[in-house]
Parts: C-alpha cells; structure tokens; sequence
C-alpha cells in the first residue's frame, strides 16, 4: 500500500480539534511501523510476554515496512544495551513524581547503599549506546548520572509533588551552572565543507555567528562539563577544517591531544 | 510528487536550525533562491502550525533556531508533516465524523441526521456523496471500520490497538514506541503515533507529564530528509525510475521557487538528474541521507544526499529484473564503504592505545561499538591492533582522527604520512596563540 508521510488526518487543524474531543486516531500507517518495530531483537524485553503477544496477534495482518532491499544504514553503532530492566520501574517513578532510594556501584568499584534521591531522567547516548539515570542526591543538591548497568537496587520513595517539582528546578539550575561554552570556527578555505561540519555539530545547543569581514563561521555550542571529552573528539573528528576559540582549557587539550599523537608517529615503523 | 511539495519548507526549516541563527533573514532567503517576501510567508506558515499545536511554545520568537536539550519534550520538527494543507470545510467534516462515530457505531443516513446536531454548526451540510468518501478515506487509513457487513453498513471508530491494553500497557507501549522512534530509523510514523499514545494516556492520567526519556546527541533535524527517503524506498519497490533538481551542498542557493508561470521562471541553477533510484543510505556518523542511482551515459554509481533533492518526481518505470542486478551491483560495491565511498579497497591498519589510569578500557568499547565490520587482530599490555578492508580511507579518516593519540595508523604510508601532516597543522593552530 502507498504510505503517506503527508495525511489529511494528521493535518495540524484536524489533529488540535480531535484532541478537543478526546480522539486520537491511528492509522494504518502507524501500525505498519509498530509491527515492523515490534519485530526487533529488544522489542519483547520492553512488554510483559502477554502484552507483547496480545501486540503480535493484533499486528498479524498487517504489514512491516519491508524496507530491506532499499534502504541501508552506515557506519552505525553496535547497540549493547538497547533495553535495561530499570527501565519500566525508574519511568513510573518519574512519572508518580516521586523520589527512590539507589543502591549502585561506582565507576571504581566502590559501594552505594540506599541512597536517597529523585529521579530526574533516563538518558540514552547515541553514541555510547547506553542508559543512564539523572539524579538529584537528597539533601547536598549533587547532580548525578548513574549507567543503569551500575545499580544494584531501587525502592520508591513517596514524596510529595511540590518536593519532587522543586527539585526539578534544583536540577535546572544545576544544568545551567554547569554548562560550558566553546565557539568552533569553520576557517573560510573550508567553507565549501560546512554543510557537512554544521550536520556534525547538530546535535548540540548552538548559535551561530558570519564574520563578514573574513568570512569565517562561528558556532558557539554549550555543553554540560561532563560531554567535553565528547565535544573533543568532534572536533578532532573534523580536523583541520574547525579552530576552538574562547575556551583555553579544551584549546590546551586539543594541543596536547595533537602533540601526542604526532609522538606516536615519531619513531618511524 | 503530490500535489503539495514542502521543499521549500524542509530547506528553509533545515537552513534556520543548522545554521542555529547565524543570517538574518536577506540572507536566508537569497540562500534559498526566494524573495525575502516568500520567504517570511512562509516561515509565518510554518511558525502558524508550529504554535497551533504548541500554544505554549508562543513566548518563544525564534522555535527553530536551537534546541533546548533539557526542555525537549516533543520531536521539533514533527509539525511539519502535519503541514497538509486541508480545506476548513474538510476538517470540520473529519473531525465531526470520528467524534460522533467515537461515541456509538452509524450508518451513514444517522451521520448526516447527526451531522448537524449540537456543536458546531455547518453552513454547508456534506452531501451522501462527499460523507461516503469520507468514510472511504477513513476506512482506508483504518480509523474507523464496518462492524457489520450487511447493508446499510454501520462503521464505528476503530480504536482496537488502544483499548486493547490496560494503561499500565499502553505506558510501556508508549516508552517502547518513544525509543524506537528516537533510536531507530525510519521515524516519522513512529512520532506520530507517539503523539496519539501521549494525548491518550494524558487524557487517562489527568494530564501527567510523560517525559521521562532524553537522548544524547540525537540528530534531531533528521526527521526533515525521512521526507524524500520515503518517497525513494517507494520509487524503489515499484521500479520507478525518477527525476529531480539537484543542489550540491557546496552551492549557496538551496533552493529555487519552481515559478509556475514560464514567462517569468528564472534559469534553475541546480542541476537536472534522470536516474534509477538503486538505495537510501543513512549516514548516522553526520546524520545525512543519500540517494545511490544509476544515471543512464554515466560510469559507476551517482550518489546524491537528500537534501539537495528537490521536485522530486516518478518519471517512468524501470524493469524488475534489471532494478534488481542493479541493485546487487551497487550493494557489492558499497560492502566495504565506510559510508558511501565506493573507491578502491584499501586495508588499513590501527593501533589503539589503552587509556591510562581508567579501570574502564573505554577506547577498546568504542572501537567493538563503531568498527563496523573491521576486527582486532592482536591484543597487547598497553595496545590492541585492528584490521578493516575499505573503499579508499577518505570516509574512515574523521573517525581515526577523532581517537586523537590513542589511535596511530600503521598502514597504507599515505595514510600514515598524511595523519602526520594534519596533526602538525593542527599543533600550528594552537601553538602560536597564548592559551
């Protein structure tokens, strides 16, 4: 059957009134995607075994996108750890507006035992292809992101809305002391280039800047500290296309990162 | 293409977010190729349909221009595939249809006695006619269906996937289907009926917040380019072969009004292509979308990204068999591009360096998660070697430059000598400023 990206009944007028109304249509489309993505190695782990089959035998005669012979995705990660089973039960937490206590182990090796907190959100990196938990510690205002393959245990902990609301703006404040900025100049022989170092960087908050007078384009991307080492190796990804400006401790690391390597090389093989 | 084409709105909502601001409006609109005129009609349009569905979002002048990573609730760029333009006649027409078929099963004879009665008033009651094509539509899209099939037919709105599960389910439905959405590809369908499961189980839950999921240098803006993949994967299927203008990225103009009056159409400056669509590739390292054809009179395979594509048309069909040789030729010769290269094979060679002082090896985990098909060879105390044939080592190089001194390529020489001189550029820029 012929998909339309572009239906009438997901027009945005149609859409606003039938919510009006309490009607959320699905269309043949959406099933058709939901059955496709139902058939991927994780999907069962997502659903108790009978909600997965009750999706199943509802799906059984509808169709999967069959997208195989056209399409073809590159240079795309492994992806260890698709679903984790905290999961379901960090999300109602969230969703109940309410704090946990978390038992985990650190990145070296140390113990955790019931500490109290409140769950913020669960994060997937995109490029570590894994899961992690945004917390907030009880009482010291210590923002803390935990991979879930860390944790040990997780009790709820009943709070009221208006603690865990304030904590959310705790954590919002945090997010923006913490934040780091750092302009990347694109040098103007590689203007030809930018399209495709502009994609690199999209997936960062960013503003942009022309130099009119060198031509040169600034991008002033903010980050939390704790990403730098990623925001690094973008940038030496790119190469000699980009310049950091205004941020003399990732300019040192680029330096660095720049003269060690060229040690690798020094003895000849 | 359909009827109504958004390239204009894809290119210009692509322009404003990648450049996150940078020109003003002038500029803008002399990159796309319109006036200024057209081009604030229609970013109004757009800002129009982006605040309709996100009332809240008002306050906010400049939607587009960046994300807040924090504060991102919906997909951005959803909006626009709800952009179909629909006559005010029609969505009345549409929404009082499912409402009252929501509320109990009919026949069209009680629809069109219903039709009228509280609520909205319609100037124009919809004929037989247009109420029977209506329910076609909606039967065919699966929104409503027959419940009996004896005359006069009776339909009711088809909610079966919902109501089928308990809101404990849908909740997991929901998280499910938010995470393929966000991670995997292709993703449109899959935000759209995120919206339909979120208003649902808001409605249930008086409202609750859902959030719960955020994703880490997403490539938000690649919803825009599923656009003209979907429109390909179909060309594809049924062997079409297919026309459009091309813009390489490298041009300043993006795009170009298609001025329907031929005394007035400017010269295009993007290039016309005749081709056999063969694949859509996604590139996930830069987020971007590519077209692989084969164009009659030229050697090898045409690779085009999708965002230079525009009036994008199926011209004439192609044959199955010979689609489909095509189709293995280019797959043979694309095994070894580390995206798109399809160049001579080159094996090269790396030696990782383990980190110091982390009891977490994470150079040994990036390599086993991003190495596509390349092995590790041999494993030492403080190094491990790794091994990969590819397609000419332009494509792989950003991704060996980003390991900085914990990578060192020990083959091709070229390779080897020209990392060399890119890290001695590098230093050059960063020594001679007082850091």
């Amino acid at each position: 059957m012929k998909l339309n990206l572009f239906e009438k009944i997901h027009n945005y007028g149609v859409t606003t009134r039938l919510l009006e109304s309490q009607v959320y249509p699905i269309t043949k489309t959406e099933k058709i995607w939901l059955n496709t993505m139902l058939a991927h190695p994780a999907a069962p782990h997502f659903f108790a075994p009978e909600t997965y089959q009750k999706l199943l035998t509802f799906l059984k005669d509808t169709d999967t996108l069959q997208l195989e012979k056209v399409f073809v995705e590159k240079a795309k990660s492994k992806v260890k750890q698709f679903y984790h089973e905290w999961i379901p039960k960090l999300r109602r937490i969230i969703l109940n507006k309410n704090g946990l206590m978390l038992s985990c182990e650190t990145k070296n090796g140390a113990i955790i035992k019931d500490q109290a907190g409140v769950p913020y959100r669960l994060e997937f990196s995109m490029v570590r292809k894994e899961w992690y938990l945004i917390w907030l510690l009880h009482g010291d205002s210590k923002l803390l992101t935990t991979p879930l393959r860390l944790i040990h245990n997780i009790t709820e902990r009943d709070i009221p809305d208006w603690e865990y609301e304030r904590s959310e703006l705790v954590i919002s404040h945090l997010h923006e002391e913490r934040k780091q900025a750092v302009t990347i100049e694109v040098l103007p022989e590689y203007t030809g280039e930018l399209q495709r170092i502009l994609y690199a960087f999209s997936c960062f908050e960013k503003t942009g800047r022309l130099d009119d007078d060198t031509g040169a384009y600034h991008l002033s991307i903010s980050f939390l500290d704790q990403d730098s080492e990623y925001v690094l190796s973008k940038v030496r990804f790119l190469g000699k296309r980009i310049k950091v400006l205004g941020n003399p401790r990732l300019q040192a690391r680029m330096l660095e990162s720049a003269k060690k390597a060229l040690e690798r090389y020094a003895e000849p093989l | 293409m359909a009827k109504e084409a958004f390239d204009k709105e894809i290119q210009l909502l692509r322009i404003i977010f990648l450049t996150g601001g940078a020109y003003n409006r002038q500029q803008l609109a002399e990159r796309l190729g319109i006036s200024v005129h057209t081009f604030d009609k229609t970013l109004k349009k757009l800002k129009d349909i982006f605040y309709t569905l996100y009332p809240l979002m008002e306050l906010n002048n400049e939607p587009f221009n960046n994300l807040q990573y924090y504060d991102m609730t919906d997909q951005l760029f959803l909006f626009l595939y709800r952009a179909k333009s629909v006559k005010e006649s029609e969505v009345k027409r549409l929404v009082r249809i499912l409402t009252l078929l929501r509320d109990e099963a009919l026949t069209v004879k009680d629809l069109i006695e219903r039709f009228d009665l509280d609520g909205e008033t319609f100037t124009d009651l919809p004929d037989e006619k247009t109420l029977r094509q209506d329910l076609k539509y909606l039967e065919e899209l699966d929104v409503i269906k027959k419940v009996t099939k004896i005359r006069p037919s009776l339909y009711r709105y088809n909610d079966d996937l919902t109501s089928i599960l308990s809101t404990d389910e849908l909740l997991d439905l929901y998280d499910f289907v938010h995470i393929m959405a966000n991670t995997e590809l292709p993703s449109v369908q899959g935000y759209i009926l995120l919206d339909a499961l979120k208003n649902q189980l808001q409605f249930i839950r008086a409202g609750r917040d859902l959030n719960a999921f955020l994703y880490k240098y997403h490539y938000f803006s690649r919803i825009l380019d599923e656009y003209q993949a979907f429109f390909l994967f179909q060309a594809i299927q049924e062997c079409k072969t297919i026309r459009f203008t091309y813009y390489t990225p490298k041009r300043k103009v993006r795009y170009e009004s298609l001025n329907t009056n031929p005394l007035f159409a400017k010269e295009t400056v993007g290039a016309s292509q005749h081709t056999i669509p063969l694949t859509v590739i996604y590139d996930h390292q830069y987020g971007r979308w590519y077209l692989v054809a084969k164009t009659e009179g030229h050697p090898g395979l045409s690779k085009y990204r999708l965002e230079g594509i525009t009036q994008l048309t199926v011209d004439g069909s192609v044959d199955a068999d010979e689609l489909t040789a095509l189709q293995k030729e280019a797959e043979a010769a694309l095994r070894h591009s580390w995206l798109i290269d399809t160049g001579h094979p080159v094996t090269v060679k790396l030696r990782f360096y383990h980190p110091d002082g982390h009891a977490f090896n994470f150079i040994h985990n990036r390599v086993e998660l991003q190495g596509q098909w390349g092995i590790i060879t041999e494993q030492g105390d403080e190094w491990f070697d790794y091994e990969i044939q590819v397609n000419d080592t332009m494509e792989i190089k950003p991704w060996i430059r980003s390991f900085g001194s914990s990578c060192e390529v020990l083959s091709p020489r070229s390779l080897r000598h020209q990392m060399i001189q890119e890290w001695k550029e590098i230093v050059g820029y960063y020594e001679t400023e007082s850091i």
